[in-house]
């Protein structure tokens, strides 16, 4: 059964754009542009998990939050502008499992969505192993199989593997793939990612010349080759 | 750290000026007394020597004018003398012949009782000495010794008091080897020349004065050290008052420089100290609020920026995953998003210009009611989808030569002021509300009035609504209003041209902004 996942935020723009990214990785998604709407839905909708802003009209994020943990346990990501590290911990303190900084990349926001998921529903599921071709990659032990044997990898490379692998075909540009890598503090890098790219390509491919599994897209970046 | 501290520096001040003073007045004092000493000596030497002048005349004439007669009873007057000094100091007579006027006339010097040299004539001789016996007892100063020299330089008496030796050694006036004076003698017509009186020796007046300096001088190096003690524990309590607040002040500033605002200072006095402690709290509350300010300018700037670029983000990626088609019609919203960013850092722009008292106007003759009604207009729509009554009034102008709403202006700003109002108001009015732009006039300025009767402002939000980015909702949303900057820039605008915006507000009934704008700007600019 499908996870549902409230999102609320003012914006509905905001909204337009989650909304159908998390349908996409298979989530069940109702939103919400208010805090009063919010907790009405959280109440009959029961979600398991609320991504919530911290701004909002009305009832603020912070005490849509602190009323949700009377009675309720949902996983709570907060949204918010504000990089402060007050901000952050308030938000943790009264209650919310994760927080994000706008603007923030869906592919992050679904990334946390996952992890929280895991970690406070405490589900033993399956480990989840992606399976590409004869590339096998466990997200959480951060291992990589190719034909059955292990390739190791440097946290980075794992990354930046990983999030080529999610979706084949997509093309990731390499200030994409070093956000997603390193975080926001290495944009500066952006050439770094062709370094690990190479060294990934040593490591898997057949022939690192011809690479088929890591393939580069000529002044645009790269993408995981499909079959 | 080895600074020189304020106190050492006051201490070793007040020090110094405690020892220059005490020189300064050593020696001052010590020039002045050498000179009237010196005076006092020379005056009471030159009368002396007139006095045994006269005596010398009196008796040389009595003894037929025969040096080698007067010589005996000049000596023995001159041994009776030093002998009665001996003996009695205070009063003595001096006559002519010891037998007779011994004793026969006592003259009291009324300042000092000093012993006087009576002659026939009946004038008064002081010895130099009558006046110091009072305050110095030891040695003397008397006559030792007279010696005549005619005009040719023969000298023609020769009389000592003490031994008959001594005279022997004076083979020519010596003057240099004992103290003399010399004094014109003349006797009338059978005698001209010069009479030598000398001193017993380097003592009487000499030792006088050196003993005198001395008591001076030990008086005054003990008044120093006395004054120098006092100066330094008065100069230490003094600068210890004086330090401490400036120490707890560069403490607090210390304690400020590393981010702690809530360093109390506790200054209190009206000196310089406590003045500048009272700058310094002011200083350090308009800091704080600056710093305040920034920090909510920066983070409202943040969050302004940040919500556009998540949702340009987002809609991209939506693109990049395939999730979107790239139509046209996929990047109007992105170009609307880029659109509110540029609007946003334009008027960022705008509004620091007019911070910086740097907006260019471009004055020219402007009819604020044609502003005003084309802004209604443009705004009539939106008021109409709002269901809000959107109305104008124009009140007569008292000066009926002119237009109401004339005025020497930048018609696009003043735009701006008007449509940053009536946009603010609409947004703050529920529907079944109204709002109403209000022209007035008189001879020198254009009055407008942008009433709402939407909820009204607390009066705790009142003085801020002028501030960027301020919202009374501290949830902002942007449902109600844009980015918090269109009454920051409406006032900014207003100022530039020399006017003023200010706003009323009551709760649950509604608020006004008015606009007062002069007609023309200030003449002397």
């Amino acid at each position: 059964m499908a996870q549902r996942i409230l999102v609320v935020d003012d914006e509905q723009k905001v909204l337009d754009v989650i909304q159908p990214f998390l349908e996409r990785e298979g989530f069940q998604v109702r939103t919400a542009v208010d805090g009063k709407r919010a907790l009405v839905l959280a109440k009959e909708w029961d979600p398991d998990l609320i991504v919530l802003d911290w701004m909002l009209p009305e009832i603020s994020g912070l005490d849509v939050c602190r009323e949700l943990r009377k009675d309720s346990k949902v996983a709570i990501i907060l949204l918010t502008a504000r990089s402060d590290e007050a901000d952050r911990v308030v938000g943790l303190e009264i209650g919310a499992d994760d927080y994000l900084v706008k603007p923030f990349g869906l592919r992050e926001l679904t990334a946390r969505v996952r992890a929280v998921l895991r970690r406070v529903q405490d589900t033993q599921e399956e480990p989840q192993v992606l399976r590409r071709g004869d590339v096998s990659i466990d997200v959480e032990r951060f291992k990589v199989w190719r034909n059955d044997q292990e390739i190791q990898l440097t946290p980075t490379e794992f990354k930046i593997l990983l999030t080529l692998a999610e979706r084949p075909g997509v093309i990731y540009s390499r200030l994409q793939l070093s956000r997603a890598a390193m975080g926001t503090d290495y944009l500066q890098y952006e050439r770094t990612v062709d370094t690990h790219i190479s060294h990934l390509r040593r490591k898997m491919e057949d022939d690192p010349a011809d690479p088929r599994i890591i393939q580069t897209v000529y002044g645009v970046g790269y993408r995981f080759g499909e079959g | 750290m080895n600074t020189v501290t304020v106190r050492t520096k006051l201490l070793a001040s007040m020090a110094l000026l405690v020892l220059l003073m005490a020189g300064a007045f050593f020696t001052l004092s010590r020039g002045y007394l050498v000179h009237q000493f010196r005076q006092y000596a020379t005056t009471a030497e030159s009368e002396e020597a007139s006095q045994w002048a006269r005596v010398i005349r009196f008796y040389y004439t009595s003894s037929g004018n025969s040096w080698n007669q007067t010589a005996p009873i000049l000596q023995d007057l001159l041994r009776e003398q030093s002998s009665e000094e001996h003996g009695d100091r205070t009063v003595t007579g001096l006559g002519p012949s010891s037998g007779t006027t011994k004793g026969s006339r006592v003259v009291n010097n009324q300042s000092a009782g000093g012993s006087g040299v009576t002659p026939p004539d009946g004038s008064t001789v002081q010895s130099a000495h009558s006046a110091t016996n009072n305050s110095s007892g030891d040695q003397d100063e008397q006559v030792s010794r007279l010696i005549v020299v005619d005009s040719n330089g023969h000298k023609v008496l020769d009389v000592t008091s003490g031994d008959n030796d001594a005279p022997s050694a004076y083979t020519s006036v010596d003057t240099d080897s004992v103290h003399m004076v010399s004094y014109p003698l003349k006797i009338g017509s059978q005698f001209s020349g010069t009479l030598y009186i000398g001193d017993t020796g380097p003592g009487g007046l000499l030792s006088m004065e050196s003993q005198v300096m001395r008591s001076m001088t030990f008086a005054i190096v003990w008044g120093m050290l006395l004054a120098t003690g006092v100066a330094l524990t008065l100069g230490y309590f003094l600068s210890k008052r004086l330090t401490n607040p400036l120490h707890r002040l560069s403490k607090a500033i210390l304690q400020m420089g590393r981010g702690d605002w809530d360093v109390p200072v506790n200054i209190s006095g009206r000196d310089e100290v406590g003045q500048l402690a009272k700058a310094f709290d002011q200083m350090r509350d308009q800091l704080r609020a600056g710093e305040h300010v920034r920090k909510q300018l920066v983070a409202d700037v943040a969050h302004e920026l940040r919500t556009p670029l998540t949702i340009l983000e987002g809609q991209l990626e939506l693109v990049q995953q395939g999730l979107k088609s790239a139509s046209p019609e996929t990047f109007v919203p992105m170009l609307d998003e880029v659109i509110r960013l540029s609007g946003l850092v334009e008027d960022l722009h705008q509004l620091s210009l007019a911070d910086a008292g740097q907006l260019t106007l471009n004055r020219q003759q402007t009819d604020l009611t044609d502003i005003a009604q084309r802004v209604v207009e443009n705004f009539s729509l939106e008021a109409e989808s709002r269901q809000v009554d959107l109305a104008m009034h124009v009140e007569g102008s008292v000066d009926l030569d002119k237009p109401v709403g004339e005025i020497l202006g930048d018609p696009h700003r003043m735009t701006q002021v008007l449509v940053n109002l009536v946009d603010n108001a609409l947004t703050h009015t529920p529907s079944g509300g109204s709002v109403t732009v209000t022209l007035s006039s008189d001879a020198d300025t254009v009055t407008v009035a942008v009433s709402d009767t939407g909820p009204g402002i607390a009066p705790e939000h009142l003085p801020h609504v002028f501030d960027r980015f301020y919202r009374a909702d501290n949830n902002r949303s942007r449902t109600t209003g844009g980015m918090g900057l269109g009454l920051a820039i409406a006032k900014g605008f207003a100022e530039a041209h020399g006017g003023t915006i200010e706003v009323a507000s009551t709760v649950g009934v509604g608020t006004t902004f008015t606009v007062v704008v002069p007609r023309r700007p200030a003449t002397n600019l």
